[in-house]
């Protein structure tokens, strides 16, 4: 029976950490509601696979939570990020 | 020595006197704080950045924009009502004949309600051409029912008939400036009976003036050009302006956490507010509304709440 619990959660869990790669975007300022809507649109819009987007106003930072099997590159992101009317500072995974 | 001397007291002289004219003196009474309601969340009553404000008769409409949608007090704080169709990201929103405006900016459009809120109709859609936006971020109608829109990223305000046709614009489409007329990233309008329309450029830190046909005035810092600062008179990012019961011009100087009130050619007349969340104080002032009575309400931004202001 244990066995057969710890098997579901396993596969739970699994099913969990696989559904998204998280991103960091750290980006040169922040702190406008303007901005910060404005970045989460254009991010929506010009990335498919986007599960969720968490904005972090004061430390100008976006995380995005993507689908595992669509990969971002920092040049597309910068572009994006560009059009959105910031700047890129920093790009990296998180998992 | 003598020439030193001149030549310091000319300096002073010209000092004091560009003092006088960029940094005005209070000229009323100003405003005492009422109340203020609202906590951060989800919850009917909370909010999640409250963005926009417009005050019918008795009643208090918010955009709480990131829950996206409509909530509806009395001018106490008691919530009436919510509503919730299908909007992005509500932003500054306006009432005219009983009908509520509100510029959605995530969907590019004006989606209209009538105050009970059951959608009317939608204007314009996403784009960079006549009638479409890009972040529409506020919204007037004036007597004829034509429609005023601050359109962010375009930079520009779009003048348009009720049903959505254009009619002109100022500001050039999609490129910032800080001379008269120009635009940089303008947040929000507001347009008296006779037609003189105010804009909130924001991120130029002025209100900029314009009749029908032409551009009349703009005033915020030295010149209005682009020069931020705390003095009276002066904006860090004015997100919002609105027009008061008396004609007199409200603004919501963003980053200086204020109120700052000015007649309608743009002369300083008070401001309320500074920095905190305490009663009174603001995280951000993002919009501010005026109740025919003369009471002030303000969208904290930061401290997610409503705040109401009456004249002393």
């Amino acid at each position: 029976m244990k066995s057969i619990i710890f098997l579901i959660t396993f596969i739970l869990t699994s099913n969990v950490f696989a559904a998204n790669t998280k991103y960091l975007i750290q980006v040169d300022t922040l702190d406008c509601p303007f901005c910060s809507f404005g970045i989460e649109k254009q991010l929506r819009r010009n990335i498919d696979g986007i599960e969720d987007i968490e904005v972090n106003v004061k430390k100008a930072q976006v995380r995005l939570f993507i689908d595992e099997d669509i990969s971002l590159d920092e040049i597309f992101v910068r572009k994006t990020v560009n059009e959105a009317g910031f700047a890129l500072e920093d790009f990296y995974i998180i998992k | 020595m003598n020439y030193k001397i001149r030549l310091t007291l000319v300096s002073l002289f010209i000092f004091i006197t560009l003092l006088y004219i960029w940094i005005p003196s209070t000229k009323e009474a100003g405003y005492i704080f009422v109340t203020a309601w609202g906590t951060q969340g989800k919850k009917p009553g909370q909010f999640r950045d409250p963005i926009g404000i417009a005050v019918s008769d008795s009643e208090v409409f918010v955009s709480d924009s990131r829950n996206a949608r409509i909530q509806v007090f009395d001018f106490f704080g008691n919530l009436n009502r919510i509503f919730s169709l299908k909007l992005g990201r509500p932003m500054n929103l306006i009432i005219h004949n009983n009908e509520l405006y509100v510029a959605d900016y995530w969907n590019d459009n004006i989606h209209v309600f009538n105050l009970n809120g059951k959608s009317l109709r939608k204007i314009g859609n996403a784009g960079t051409g006549k009638g479409e936006f890009n972040g529409i971020s506020g919204v007037a109608v004036n007597e004829k029912g034509e429609i005023f829109a601050a359109d962010f990223y375009n930079q520009r305000i779009q003048h348009l008939r009720a049903d959505g046709s254009f009619i002109k614009q100022w500001g050039n489409t999609k490129k910032k400036g800080m001379w008269a007329g120009e635009m940089n990233y303008p947040t929000d309008v507001a347009v008296t009976k006779d037609d003189i329309l105010y804009v909130a450029d924001s991120y130029n830190d002025r209100i900029q003036v314009f009749s029908s046909e032409s551009f009349l005035r703009k005033w915020g810092g030295p010149f209005a050009l682009n020069i931020s600062g705390n003095f009276n008179g002066w904006f860090a990012t004015v997100t919002s302006v609105a027009i008061g019961p008396e004609g007199n011009i409200f603004t919501s100087d963003f980053y200086n956490n204020r109120v700052q009130k000015f007649t309608a050619n743009g002369n300083f007349l008070s401001a309320f507010g500074e920095k905190g969340n305490g009663a009174g104080q603001f995280d951000r002032a993002v919009a501010v509304a005026t109740a025919p009575n003369g009471s002030v309400f303000v969208v904290d931004l930061g401290n997610n709440r409503i705040q109401k202001w009456q004249p002393l």
